[in-house]
């Protein structure tokens, strides 16, 4: 029987057989995972924040998701046998867009500074495609890419805008 | 959409880590033809949704337009097929009240970018698909508010 233990022990002691061959490669893309995680965590927490603050359910709906795009994240790394952690107290002071939202005062503004950050966090995701090796971890963060661009036409939608914001497309 | 199980995502890369130290990389065996042929798989599922959403909505069919644009910048091969649940949905799309046809269309054409993405070695193809598989996301989520469904589904439900 193949267990979880077991695979994720198997997959260790062989990183630590071949070490230089393993971290070279890994290396490559845990720093943009953990970078994922400390944008999602920021954002996730912030929705929280003007959630409360606002009484809002699309950004409580959205505090929710995000939640579970950081741990969809981890669980990426723990399959690389990398202890991920979890979210720190305070993590939306963690970046500007996602503190704007945290601080919003009012329903119309913590739209409007959501709008903002899923635009900031959406080039984030797409960027991501490459430096990303793992077939597993290219495919989840696409999903979650995914997802904010539709938290994006959302938002959008709950501001009395055209939900049609998509991403840039370009053969750069 | 993509449904990766915790236990899936955790046994594919406790195993892609065992590969990798032994003998390969842990990234999709690339198909003949290399990232032109993955490129012109997606070049003809965007061009099946651009005649679909021409039948719905314009705006959206110029975005397809640009995506398809795009990637034949990319190199994207010509002569290739989109994914036949996805022919099979957008047939069923003959004007603005076929939505739901449409939405179908969009989920099939996601999984098919989804399955693609991991095919493509270029850093920008790749960054280049992930763009169209969030920009696809978008439109399902357009559809969905016409349709007066929940625009946020939760591509993780129950898989984590």
């Amino acid at each position: 029987v193949i267990t979880r233990r077991g695979l994720l022990g198997a997959a260790a002691l062989a990183v630590v057989a071949r070490p230089g061959v393993a971290r070279a490669a890994i290396a490559s893309e845990t720093g943009t995972i953990f970078e994922l995680i400390r944008v999602e965590d920021a954002a996730g927490a912030a929705y929280d924040l003007a959630a409360k603050a606002t009484g809002s359910p699309v950004l409580e709906r959205i505090a929710r998701l995000d939640e579970r795009h950081g741990h969809a994240l981890r669980v990426g790394l723990e399959s690389l046998t990398i202890e991920p952690g979890h979210r720190g107290a305070h993590a939306e002071q963690g970046d500007p867009a996602a503190l704007a939202l945290a601080q919003a005062g009012s329903r119309r503004e913590a739209l409007a500074a959501a709008i903002a950050l899923e635009r900031k966090l959406l080039p984030v995701y797409v960027g991501a495609a490459r430096s990303l090796v793992d077939a597993g971890l290219l495919q989840t963060v696409a999903t979650i890419a995914g997802g904010h661009a539709q938290q994006l036409a959302a938002l959008r939608n709950a501001a009395g805008r055209s939900p049609l914001d998509e991403p840039g497309v370009s053969a750069r | 959409v993509v449904n990766p199980t915790r236990r899936g995502l955790l046994g594919a890369g406790a195993l892609g880590a065992l590969a990798l130290t032994g003998c390969g990389d842990r990234s999709a065996s690339p198909p003949r033809g290399g990232d032109p042929a993955v490129l012109g798989t997606v070049l003809a599922v965007q061009r099946e949704l651009a005649g679909a959403w021409e039948r719905v909505d314009p705006a959206v069919a110029e975005k397809l337009h640009e995506h398809v644009a795009a990637l034949q910048e990319a190199g994207a091969a010509p002569g290739r097929a989109a994914a036949a649940d996805v022919q099979r949905a957008v047939a069923r799309v003959r004007g603005s009240g076929d939505r739901a046809a449409l939405l179908e269309a969009e989920k099939g054409a996601g999984a098919a970018l989804l399955s693609a993405l991991p095919q493509v070695r270029g850093a920008s193809a790749r960054e280049l698909v992930m763009s169209l598989y969030a920009a696809g996301a978008q439109h399902a989520s357009l559809l969905l508010i016409d349709l007066g469904r929940d625009p946020l589904p939760d591509a993780f439900a129950g898989t984590l």
